[in-house]
């Protein structure tokens, strides 16, 4: 049983609109012939193991060989290309010049020849380095969101929800394109450059330094220049365009506001002032654009022509006759004009693929920094599997800050008796919640310890511990799926017997069966939305299922409706049955169940007792009682 | 009794400004064109109205566009007499027809640059403009529909019409010009080459079909595998996104290694595809690639063939190369160019469903308008029903002037629809409602509007500073007047408490405020604007208790001048009115004081209590919902990957 098919069906509301229909069926089609990787396994530990540091280097070292294959590929390729432009050169001089067609035939040749050889190898080395760069992409994936699963709870705050997101999808992808297209190119097109410029110089030594000297420092400069400013025109765009956008979107959110107090002029006037500077920033970059294409073009031709002129004074100095044998001929000035053409090439490609080289090396120091990451509360080597629980806790002396400096709890000491159900009550931030936290281990204590059956919870495995405890948080988190996925969160590999059992316990097979598809439903599709309440039992019988030896329940009862409640307190009473409970309530009714009740505040436990003893002492828990007692009167 | 002021259209107040407060400079002028209303119109003779309205740049950048061209045509053939040229210069020493041709070629080539870059310059500008003139008429033309429309379509929807439609369309407009400069430039190199050689240059093109063909299979192939790809990319986005929120259940069921297996399924999907695209493109760009030298090959040796045999000259070989390379070009992007006008032609006719909407709402031209007025509202027998179900059945009540109202009743008994009745956002279907005595859709909406304001019980607030905020009714107010209206609504206090007081930006983008602290920011909104009468819709009811009160003064003080509509469940507010009406099922069953039916009507202190339970129970639910995580994912996922885009591109 899984979660869930991570798949978007053919039926399934599709991420991306506006498919023309004869391009979704091929799409259907594709999506056939998927595999089903269902018995796909991999392992995983808690253990953070350390690594070497996480660089492009390192990353690609243990397939060097491989690497060092394709770069013996792209080498040939390059080769290859210019085999072209070479035969042009023989096929003026010795064939075409001399009136030898048979030399022509061989040239064709050979040429066809090259060309098929080229087709081959370029096929070889794309489906190579593709299979490869998606290899590592995927041990990539797999490897960082391991690391995610071992980092503590500490670490997942909301801020840093979205930052995570990126990691996981364009940090990576960005690598992917470097390691696939980048870093290849940027090989490639170096090696295209050394090669045409071997050579031009054996064509001829003074056209190639008038090149080299002359025309490629300003087509560099000319690229330079563009690639700059389009980056920095880009940057614009993105900017405004965001505006526009963000603008649109609250004018379209708040249409209510806008028509009822007559803002319709005022927001058009605005509208327009901001699309116009969209507008001149795409102005800015159609200018650099266009300027730079045609300016590539012009300075190409223009070279050509300084070539031919200067060959046509090497060719009056050295070659009057026009001798096809001589050392510098009309072949080669031919020959070297065309290459001219593909010498500018990589010059060009060159800024493209260090901006793509700029973006990947900044995923990788990303993605370094967050595999650096140590988890702040490890498990244990050797960490001991306890099994059959008893669930007797005791929080011996225990100090906690979540910054390091200001304590929330001080010096708290308690026992739970295996079985016995214990509510925490007291003002909001006194630290109850905490107290849950630490007992899942959520986090470790800053002082003290605590024990789960005689056992420090540092030396016991996460999977025993955690697979023993059931936690229901204050917000019930539903995932992606159908109820059923949701209840079989706790024990995937459950019987359809326990599910229902668990089901039953907590009293939702009237709200189950009320919805359209029952079990199947799923619990975030419009139509089908749960109230808090009913989500919260979702959550209980999640946790009943597992059957936990303890139990905690985070403020779980809080924020429920009345029709709700009843429901609650009667799912609670086959939830408690048996095992040891910690409840952190804000409900009177759920506070009256527990065996024992601890009234926290001010970082300790200032009043404990069952709930005849607390109510004598008429200390806090009396006036919160009372405080109670008024507010049930004024709701009924 | 009433005598409202009555002003016709030559009325003292025809001037909309004062209807409609504007304080901002526009710094662009007004699009000076829309689309062409006839629907039976093809798409781009629809938009050529926009387009046109921009001509002189168009048109210009076309002429330059073709100019250039032809320029650039006749370099390669110059380039062969240049080579043609070397000879008989060096042998028999005379030079002079080489360097006439130099300096032809530089002067062309510089004219090239200018003109090419002017020219492509004036199209971009023409399709920019094209975009932002579509863009306002979109976003102007949001503004006079009727709220049945927004009702029926997501804001997310309007909004990708908004955007990457237009962006489609304004792709398709700039990069359309090029391609057919360069498919003209084709028949001129087309004619060059078979001038020269006819047998050569047909046989030359042979490999053209063929290239042209696999760049059609090849696009063929891409579409659904980059499509899968950026499927693949969200389900392990959606698989790490839940992960993150829902750690802690993830870890307080040791359930990490199914989760770790359930992304290596996804990105192991993720992988297939991928490698199914390396394989595609493995074997398709290697051979486009070769298949376009093949024609060179040819052309040297049948060409080279033809110079032996003394039928061509060296340069026209040479100068034929540089065309067969030229006219390959096109041919590589024409299929591309005939997918953007496919999906051009698509995006067009999403953009054109909207601006083809009418408002439901109609204006009759022989508007009133109203200059001050007193707020006698009456519903006469109003009967509404919206999506087939009837909600107000044959309504009729009075509210006096300067009279204080709580309307009382359960969810879905009409209250809010008496409010949007009130302000036209929908029209009644039998009756009618008056105001002051006169129907008011005889009024002028923007008339209407100005007299009545909403405070809703979460006001939206947009990304912009508090004192913009509070002055969203009268933009133009002085700080003085922003400041009046805070301390009226009780929000003088906290605002000031905040990083930059009135200048603090709120919002999506912004500060976060509470609900409360967002109420009554919506209160001093609607307060600035010193309405006729004010409606109160559930606007206190996440304000702390206290704070209420201390509102409630201040109203109480402002309430006597205006009428005003309370809707309201707590008993505080309802406490205010000097009247209850009270609501069930879209018809009223008991109006009068509050204590008089608390002990008269039984019905009504039932909904009171039912009030409190059913409040409690709408404030849950904000999950998002899977097609709002779906697209907030793949938004995410096409900001910064290209992948999609590279299903359209060689």
């Amino acid at each position: 049983m899984h979660l869930k098919e991570v798949s978007v069906s053919k039926e399934a509301n599709l991420p991306f609109a506006g498919i023309p229909p004869e391009l979704s069926e091929r799409t259907n089609a594709l999506i056939d012939q998927e595999p089903d990787f269902s018995s796909l396994e991999v392992s995983f530990s808690h253990q953070y193991e350390e690594t070497k540091p996480f660089t492009l280097w390192n990353f690609l070292a243990p397939y060097k060989f491989r690497f060092i294959f394709a770069l013996i590929l792209v080498a040939l390729t390059e080769m290859l290309l210019l085999v072209g432009p070479y035969l042009v050169q023989v096929a003026i001089d010795q064939a075409i010049i001399p009136k030898q067609f048979n030399v022509l035939l061989m040239v064709a040749g050979v040429w066809v020849g090259s060309l098929c050889l080229a087709v081959v190898i370029s096929g070889i080395r794309i489906r190579f380095l593709g299979r490869l760069g998606q290899l590592l992409m995927y041990d990539l994936r797999v490897r960082v969101f391991s690391h995610l699963q071992r980092l503590s709870v500490d670490f997942f705050t909301e801020e840093k929800a979205g930052r995570l997101l990126t990691r996981m999808t364009s940090d990576i992808e960005a690598l992917s394109n470097l390691l696939q297209t980048g870093l290849v190119n940027l090989i490639a097109q170096l090696l295209a450059l050394a090669f045409i410029l071997i050579l031009l110089f054996s064509f001829n030594v003074q056209l190639t330094l008038i090149l080299l000297l002359f025309a490629s420092p300003i087509m560099l400069t000319f690229t330079i220049w563009f690639s700059r400013s389009s980056e920095k025109g880009y940057e614009v765009v993105r900017n405004k365009i965001a505006d526009v956008l963000s603008d649109l979107q609250e004018s379209l959110s708040g249409m209510r506001l806008v028509i009822s107090f007559n803002r319709m002029k005022h927001n058009m006037i605005n509208h327009r002032n901001i699309v116009g500077d969209h507008r001149n920033a795409n102005d800015y970059t159609a200018k650099i654009q266009s300027i730079y294409r045609q300016g590539t073009q012009v300075i190409t031709t223009l070279t050509s022509i300084v070539i031919f002129i200067a060959g046509f004074f090497i060719l009056r100095n050295e070659n009057p006759t026009l001798d096809p044998e001589g050392a510098f001929t009309l072949g080669t000035l031919v020959a070297f004009n065309i290459l001219v053409g593909r010498f500018f090439i990589p010059i060009n490609e060159l800024s493209g693929l260090y901006n793509e080289f700029q973006s990947g090396n900044a995923a990788v120091i990303k993605l370094k920094g967050l595999l650096e990451t140590k988890p702040s509360v490890v498990e244990k080597e050797n960490a001991i599997e306890l099994k059959n629980l008893k669930g007797e806790i005791s929080i011996n002396n225990v100090s906690f800050a979540y910054d390091g400096k200001t304590e929330i709890l001080k010096d708290l000491t308690l026992h739970i008796e295996a079985g016995k159900t214990v509510s925490f009550v007291g003002p909001t931030g006194a630290g109850k919640s905490t107290i849950a936290k630490l007992i899942s281990r959520f986090y470790d204590p800053t002082k003290g310890s605590i024990t789960l059956d005689g056992t420090d919870l540092k030396e016991i495995s996460f999977s025993s511990l955690h697979s023993q405890l059931g936690i229901v948080p204050q917000e019930p988190f539903l995932f992606h799926g159908t109820i059923r996925e949701n209840i079989l969160f706790s024990k995937p590999e459950a019987t359809e017997e326990e599910l229902l059992t668990a089901i039953k316990a907590v009293g939702i097979e009237d709200m189950i069966n009320r919805l359209p598809e029952g079990l199947d439903t799923h619990c975030h599709e419009r139509g089908s939305s749960l109230s808090s309440g009913e989500r919260q039992l979702l959550a209980l019988a999640r946790a009943f299922l597992s059957k936990p030896r303890v139990l905690i329940l985070d403020e779980a009862t809080s924020n429920i409706d009345q029709q709700s409640e009843s429901k609650i307190e009667k799912a609670l009473d086959a939830l408690l049955e048996g095992r040891t409970a910690i409840i952190i309530a804000h409900r009177l009714a759920t506070t009256m169940r527990a065996d024992i009740t601890a009234v926290i505040d001010d970082q300790k436990i200032v009043e404990i007792g069952s709930h005849e003893e607390l109510m004598e002492m008429r200390g806090l828990y009396f006036r919160m009682f009372e405080t109670w007692e008024k507010q049930k009167e004024e709701r009924s | 009794m009433y005598n409202p002021t009555i002003e016709g259209e030559g009325g003292e107040f025809k001037d909309e400004v004062f209807y409609e407060p504007v304080n901002i400079e526009p710094r662009f002028s007004d699009p000076k064109s829309t689309i062409d209303p006839d629907k039976t119109k093809n798409w781009f003779w629809r938009v050529l109205p926009i387009l046109m309205s921009n001509k002189w740049p168009l048109l210009g950048g076309l002429f330059l566009m073709v100019f250039t061209m032809i320029l650039g045509v006749s370099i390669p053939a110059l380039m062969g007499m240049l080579v043609d040229s070397i000879e008989p210069a060096i042998i028999n020493s005379d030079p002079k027809v080489f360097f006439q041709l130099i300096i032809l070629i530089v002067f062309l080539s510089v004219i090239r640059l200018i003109g090419g870059t002017i020219g492509s310059y004036q199209i971009g500008k023409a399709s920019n403009q094209l975009e932002a003139d579509l863009r306002s008429v979109i976003y102007n033309h949001f503004f006079t529909l009727s709220f049945s429309f927004f009702d029926k379509t997501q804001t997310g929807q309007l909004i990708s019409r908004a955007n990457s439609d237009i962006k489609t369309i304004q792709m398709f407009l700039m990069i359309a010009p090029m391609l057919m400069t360069s498919l003209l430039s084709f028949v001129f190199a087309a004619i060059y080459m078979l001038s020269v050689h006819v047998f050569l240059a047909l046989s030359s093109m042979i490999a053209i079909p063929l290239v042209f063909a696999l760049s059609v299979k090849l696009r063929q192939l891409t579409f659904p595998l980059s499509w899968l790809t950026q499927a693949r990319q969200a389900d392990v986005a959606v698989i790490v996104d839940e992960n993150i929120n829902g750690q802690r259940i993830i870890k307080s069921f040791a359930q990490e290694l199914m989760q770790v297996n359930l992304l290596a399924k996804a990105a192991k999907k993720l992988q297939w595809v991928q490698v199914r695209s390396v394989d595609v493109s493995a074997f398709y760009n290697p051979l486009i690639e070769n298949l376009s030298v093949l024609g060179s090959v040819f052309v040297w040796v049948y060409g080279g063939w033809l110079v032996i045999e003394g039928e061509l000259a060296l340069g026209s070989l040479v100068a034929f190369n540089m065309y067969l390379m030229m006219i390959q070009m096109p041919f590589r992007f024409l299929g591309w160019m005939l997918m953007l006008e496919q999906r051009a032609k698509a995006s067009a006719g999403r953009i054109f469903e909207i601006l083809d909407e009418k408002s439901e709402l109609l204006q009759d031209k022989d508007q009133v308008n109203i200059k001050h007025m007193k707020g006698h509202i009456s519903f006469k027998n109003v009967s509404f029903s919206y999506a087939d179900e009837l909600i107000l059945k044959d309504l009729s009540f009075d509210i006096e002037a300067n009279e204080t109202v709580a309307i009382v009743g359960q969810t879905g008994s009409g209250k809010s629809t008496i409010i949007r009745l009130l302000s036209r956002f929908y029209d009644c279907d039998e009756g009618g409602i008056e105001i002051d005595g006169i129907n008011i859709q005889d009024l002028s909406i923007k008339n209407l509007h100005h007299h009545i304001a909403q405070v809703l019980d979460e006001p939206f607030l947009f990304s912009v500073s508090i004192k913009d905020n509070i002055a969203y009714g009268k933009p133009d107010a002085t700080d003085e007047e922003v400041i009046q209206a805070a301390k009226a609504a009780e929000a003088h206090e906290f605002i000031q408490e905040t990083s930059d007081g009135y200048y603090t930006v709120v919002g999506e983008r912004g500060y976060t405020l509470s609900g409360g602290q967002r109420q009554r920011l919506g209160i001093a909104r609607a307060l600035l604007v010193n309405p006729s009468i004010l409606v109160l819709d559930d606007a206190t009811s996440a304000i702390d208790v206290n704070i209420e009160s201390k509102i409630h003064e201040s109203l109480t003080r402002l309430l006597n001048k205006r009428t005003t509509i309370l809707i309201a469940h707590r008993l505080s507010t309802i406490n205010l009115a000097d009247r209850v009406i009270v609501l069930d099922e879209g018809k009223i069953i008991a109006s009068g004081k509050h204590e008089e039916l608390l002990n008269s009507v039984s019905r009504y202190s039932e909904i009171l209590s039912q009030q409190a339970i059913k409040n409690d129970n709408e404030s849950q639910d904000n999950n998002e919902t899977d097609e709002q995580q779906r697209k907030r994912i793949s938004d995410l996922l096409n900001q910064d990957s290209d992948a999609f885009k590279g299903g359209f591109s060689e």
